[in-house]
């Protein structure tokens, strides 16, 4: 069984959740630019930290035998900070052009405040000029406003409903994206947001069409395994091999695969080399290296 | 601004050492005759929680009585006080850069750098003008620096629109801080706010997560018909805290309603705990 996550912070995340992943069976994934946890200040750390996303974090994975790719985008919480958000509002078209960005992303609500909405909505539209998808985060706090208010600002600025995927869903909030076109995004958590048996009950009660599950694991309490542990709980509760490569594979990258940038065929597993250097480093540390 | 100083330092003096007094004075003093105010602020501000220590000041030290309301010192640590001291005196000494002393010092500052500052910023903004920053700290995932902007500190309910305010008290659910110590909840809670925090119950409910019991003083006031329902159950539930916010809120806002009275008179009959007990006769009583 292979699986592709299609949203997971792996800057937050050590070598040793690189190994388990592909040990148990992940081949590909997306990690979407976001909070850092504190804020930034300067336009700069931006720039760094996209150059780390598609260079670095992208070599790491590598050596692990994981395909990375990303999106780049302006998160919610830093769209507050607004001569900070202007500065890098400019630096996002020239990211998205760039091989392995695969959506503009993860964009969305936080606290639902104006400024916010103002760079939601001139994301969506670099996504919509530039034929992207949109990966967009649904709010911790007020939810279910967050969720009609997003659906109501991708139709006022009209990207099309299939390149956009509203993530971190729940058993409030998915019955409104059903109503649209978007593509619909869970995340699985040990503490917070779904839960295996949660998202079992949904995909049963809704069904598998449009509907991605992902882990969404960064630097608080989460679990890099929490899309194969879904699909061990949709084998447990009866779903076929199929369905769950449906939901769990082919799914995510067919809904990144509108970026032009990714497709079934290119997730494979990567053939590990860890002779190899990127700029000069290694992600060995006197270890010897793996090569396939 | 310079009465908040004095009594600042007083309430530092009462519980730090005489070591700890003396590095304050002359590191006042220091500031009175820098060349490179901000940096030495900066330097300062980190520098006096280690010299001026965590004693926790009086618990009757007097409230500081500030253009927004009262400002309660008694859990502030004597370093973090000395931090406040430190830029209040800054500002006093170059009142014409109130704005860029302010701004460089939260946002150079650590968490516990900004937590002092964001808890004192009553004590040196008598308008609205570092809401930026207010709302900036509320951004944090840091749990001392929320609670210093949540709780006991009478900026927020002055300074934030109505939009601002539900969004503190929400994050405050969301966190586990305590909603009953945001000052001025009574007379800024609205219809929207108890609208989010139905909402928010139900979300739990749904993922079969408890509930923070402290949400009835927030969902009571402007309840929905089922708003109404799941507070009058909260009156029972097996949950002390839960019955005991409920109690709390039913007294606080007397929703008019001859369901809760009678729910209520039922109540009073089994509630065993003697502080339910007095919000329900209370209730009655009034």
């Amino acid at each position: 069984m292979k699986y592709f996550d299609s949203h997971i912070h792996m800057l937050a995340r050590t070598t040793d959740d690189y190994e388990n992943m592909a040990a148990a069976g992940i081949v590909g994934l997306v990690e979407p630019a976001f909070w850092l946890g504190q804020p930034r200040t300067q336009p700069g750390t931006f720039v760094d930290y996209f150059d780390s996303l598609v260079g670095w974090e992208r070599f790491r994975a590598s050596q692990f035998g994981i395909k990375h790719y990303c999106t780049i985008g302006l998160n919610p919480k830093e769209s507050n900070d607004i001569p900070l958000a202007e500065a890098v509002m400019k630096l996002i078209p020239r990211y998205c052009e760039k091989d392995g960005v695969v959506a503009v992303g993860e964009i969305g609500y936080d606290d639902i405040s104006d400024s916010e909405e103002r760079f939601f909505a001139e994301q969506l539209q670099i996504a919509k000029d530039m034929n992207l998808p949109a990966l967009v985060h649904t709010p911790h706090r007020d939810k279910k406003r967050g969720t009609e208010r997003t659906i109501a600002l991708v139709r006022e600025v009209g990207i099309p409903e299939e390149l956009v995927l509203i993530d971190h869903l729940n058993e409030v909030t998915l019955p409104l994206v059903l109503e649209t076109n978007c593509w619909r995004g869970h995340s699985v958590y040990p503490s917070t947001k779904m839960s295996e048996e949660r998202m079992v009950a949904l995909l049963k009660q809704y069904g598998l069409e449009k509907m991605v599950v992902n882990s969404a694991a960064d630097w608080g309490k989460s679990d890099p395994l929490k899309v194969p542990k879904t699909g061990h709980a949709m084998k447990a509760a009866g779903f076929s091999d199929d369905d769950i490569e449906k939901v769990l594979f082919y799914n995510p990258i067919n809904y990144y695969a509108q970026s032009g940038k990714i497709s079934v065929e290119e997730v494979a597993p990567v053939k590990i080399d860890q002779t190899q250097l990127f700029e000069e480093n290694s992600v060995l540390r006197g270890q010897e290296p793996v090569v396939d | 601004m310079s009465d908040y100083f004095s009594t600042l330092l007083g309430a530092i003096d009462q519980v730090a050492t005489s070591e700890q007094q003396q590095w304050l004075k002359e590191t006042l003093a220091n500031l009175e005759d820098s060349q490179d105010l901000d940096s030495d602020l900066l330097l300062f501000i980190t520098r006096a929680r280690r010299f001026v220590g965590h004693s926790l000041l009086d618990s009757n030290a007097d409230a500081i009585s500030t253009a927004v309301g009262d400002l309660q010192l008694q859990s502030w640590e004597a370093g973090n006080a000395a931090r406040v001291a430190l830029l209040l005196k800054a500002l006093l000494l170059q009142p014409a850069r109130q704005e860029a002393i302010v701004t460089n010092a939260y946002r150079m500052g650590d968490e516990s750098e900004k937590t002092a500052l964001i808890a004192g910023i009553a004590l040196y903004a008598d308008d609205d003008r570092y809401k930026g920053l207010a709302l900036d700290s509320g951004r944090t995932n840091s749990l001392i620096l929320f609670q210093a902007l949540a709780t006991n500190n009478p900026y927020p309910p002055a300074y934030y629109s109505e939009a601002e305010f539900n969004q503190l008290v929400l994050k405050s659910l969301f966190m586990g801080v305590n909603t009953e110590h945001i000052l001025g909840l009574t007379n800024r809670v609205n219809k929207e706010l108890s609208r989010m925090c139905e909402d928010y119950y139900d979300e739990r409910v749904a993922a079969q997560r408890s509930v923070p019991a402290d949400i009835w003083l927030s969902i009571t006031p402007y309840a929905s018909e089922h708003g109404f329902e799941i507070m009058t159950k909260a009156l029972s539930d097996e949950d002390r805290e839960h019955r005991y916010y409920a109690a709390m809120a039913a007294n606080r806002y007397r929703p008019q309603s001859a369901d809760l009275n009678s729910t209520i008179k039922s109540r009073l009959d089994q509630e065993n705990d003697e502080h339910i007990n007095k919000l329900l006769s209370s209730f009655l009583n009034n």
